[in-house]
């Protein structure tokens, strides 16, 4: 149970990561200049990837429709947690 | 006319999220406390013993022994209900070798007579309960979410609802209003006064948007009838009677006959439900007659699992030869509707971990609300400072988000000093709940706003942080008795509200720092800028 909820916590973060760095304005944050469109597609293609695995993650216990509830409560605290600690990024471009 | 119509529903977000912020945050507060109701009651009777290992019982035996009891303490009732000892859901706690029953109903009477007592799984005898100290609990804490208190229920379930109303139109026309939804999906800017709150209540308000949605729209839902009672009104009439037939028509309540000890082995029927289900999977077997129908026999699942909690896994025998009875037919798209949204509210499917999702859930409900209020204040302090009506609502604000969580504490403290034989002690300790607000109120009103917010906060800290030692002081169940146990209820209290104390502490030195910094700022600069500006 603990190693599979660290499993879809981990997919939200990075999932939600991704897609934060897919626009231009946090790559800035936290890599210091905006990626290349080819960059920006596939981490945007990734990062739902990455949502769409830990819908699957949760939903494979025996129950779904529990799982579809504990995966939005996932979603909400993975998403808080990123949009919270973009600011704080340590930057490349010197400035936090 | 498109600027136009946001413009129009930022003013009707604003003023719907004011008007009923302050009752919404001690709903939001209050509903995620009980999502752990029943810890917060075993922790609020620290009489009852540490978590111990379940013996293994013999269900079977169990309830022999149990029949031979209900034979004696409530021959020819309306049902028999043996609980047995398992690991419940409703309430989550372990639950003991039991029996309940409710009498058939005296003649002008529409309900009977309920009553239960614990056995003794060795003989069966009569099982004391625990005496514990008077004490409302989590249940009290749960319940004030919806009836409030002091005032008459009936009242306070519009009240409730008329906000309840009102939040869903915030939602709605706060995600009509918030004009880059996607593009601002991440955004937080720290630092930048009333942008960074604005920033701050957009973000939580999003991410948490499913939750605040559901949770909006299923509290109206669970008060339908009470809110539109025109329909059962029409077709049922008026008055207690008319909604209890109502009720008991919907949730397939029969007239009962009277039962009695069923002539089919008992045992034999729970062997075979454990069989299918598992050891421990059994949580009650009721024994009932609807008049006119065959004498019934029924053993039931622990409740959980799936989301639609109150559908529980039934098997139903013949109480005369034993055999195999056919369900009632499943309810009706409309009922099991209803029945997902009261589940989703509610929460009682939820697991350990589901449950702290949902305990974050409504503190970002919390954090969504008390950014909100905030944001009026600090969009207004400029122009308004000085008015009647602001210095009103900065008061309600610093008392709501600050004094509020402190005045549970109290709650708290109340339960763990109050004399055991205190006269009211339930009501005393609700009593401590409400003076701790109000006196943060008036402290609120007449303090300098900054200093009020800083000195609230750092009360609330340490009600909550203190709360462990005031337990270890009073109690032997303090957390290191509670972690070596492995009683992680118990244990769990005491660590989250230290958590919820270092929550408060953080807000407080934040809080405290920026006010120091303002001060230093207008005193270089020489302004004689207002002060109070964005503190946190």
């Amino acid at each position: 149970m603990i190693p599979d909820n660290g499993a879809i916590l981990c997919c939200a973060l990075l999932g939600f990561l991704a897609l934060a760095l897919a626009m231009s304005r946090h790559a800035k944050q936290v890599l210091g200049g905006a990626l290349p469109a080819p960059r920006r597609r596939a981490l945007r293609a990734g990062g739902w990837l990455l949502l769409v695995f830990a819908l699957a993650l949760c939903i494979r216990r025996p129950h779904w429709d529990v799982g579809l509830v504990a995966w939005l409560g996932w979603l909400s605290v993975a998403g808080v947690a990123v949009a919270f600690s973009l600011p704080y990024w340590p930057s490349r471009s010197g400035r936090s | 006319m498109k600027e136009g119509f946001r413009q129009s529903m930022a003013w009707l977000h604003t003023w719907s999220g004011l008007v009923t912020g302050w009752v919404l945050f001690f709903v939001f507060v209050t509903g995620t406390a009980g999502y752990f109701d029943d810890e917060i009651t075993r922790w609020m009777q620290p009489e009852q013993p540490l978590r111990q290992a379940p013996a293994p019982a013999d269900n079977g035996r169990l309830a022999g022994l149990a029949l031979d009891q209900l034979e004696q303490l409530a021959p020819g009732a309306a049902y028999w209900r043996i609980v047995l000892p398992h690991q419940s859901s409703n309430p989550r706690a372990w639950r003991d070798f039991a029996v309940e029953w409710e009498t058939l109903p005296e003649p002008g009477q529409v309900r009977g007579r309920r009553g239960q007592q614990g056995l003794d799984p060795q003989t069966g005898a009569h099982r004391e309960p625990v005496a514990t100290r008077d004490t409302g609990g989590g249940r009290q804490l749960y319940r004030m979410h919806y009836a409030l208190h002091y005032i008459d229920r009936q009242l306070a379930y519009y009240l409730v609802g008329v906000c309840t109303m009102l939040m869903l139109v915030a939602i709605v026309t706060g995600v009509i209003t918030h004009k880059k939804i996607f593009k601002d999906f991440f955004t937080f800017r720290p630092g930048k006064g009333q942008r960074s709150w604005l920033d701050a209540h957009n973000v939580v308000s999003v991410m948490a948007l499913p939750f605040f949605l559901m949770i909006t729209y299923s509290g109206l839902l669970l008060f339908a009838t009470t809110y539109m009672p025109a329909g059962v009104a029409a077709l049922y009439g008026t008055g207690p009677e008319a909604v209890t037939q109502f009720f008991d028509e919907l949730r397939g309540r029969e007239a009962a006959a009277p039962v009695s000890r069923p002539r089919a082995s008992v045992p034999a029927m729970i062997a075979r439900a454990e069989a299918s289900w598992g050891e421990g999977q059994v949580a009650s077997v009721v024994v009932r007659q609807i008049r006119g129908g065959e004498p019934r026999v029924e053993v039931h699942r622990v409740l959980g699992g799936q989301v639609r909690f109150y559908d529980g896994e039934i098997l139903r025998f013949h109480a005369g030869g034993g055999e195999p009875l056919p369900l009632d037919a499943p309810a009706s798209p409309s009922v099991k509707t209803n029945e997902t949204f009261r589940a989703l509210h509610e929460g009682l499917f939820a697991d350990t971990t589901l449950r702290w999702l949902y305990f974050i859930a409504g503190l970002l409900g919390c954090g969504m609300i008390g950014t909100g209020l905030v944001l009026w204040t600090t969009k207004r302090r400029q122009r308004q400072a000085h008015t009647f009506g602001f210095r009103l609502v900065e008061a309600l604000n610093v008392a709501t988000i600050a004094g509020l969580p402190a005045g549970v504490a109290a709650y708290f403290w109340a339960n763990r000093l109050l004399p055991v034989d205190f006269a009211d002690r339930a009501a005393w300790e609700v009593n401590c709940l409400f003076l701790i607000w109000g006196e943060a109120l008036i402290y609120a009103y007449f303090r300098d706003t900054r200093k009020a917010w800083t000195e609230l906060l750092w009360l609330a800290a340490g009600a909550y942080a203190l709360l462990p030692l005031l337990n270890a002081l009073t109690t032997d169940k303090h957390l290191v008795a509670t972690l070596a146990a492995g009683d992680w209820v118990l244990a769990g209290f005491d660590l989250t509200v230290l958590a919820l104390g270092g929550i408060f502490a953080w807000a407080a030195i934040k809080v405290g720092r920026r006010t120091r910094q303002r001060r230093a700022g207008a005193a270089a600069t020489g302004t004689g800028r207002s002060l109070a500006a964005e503190a946190l």
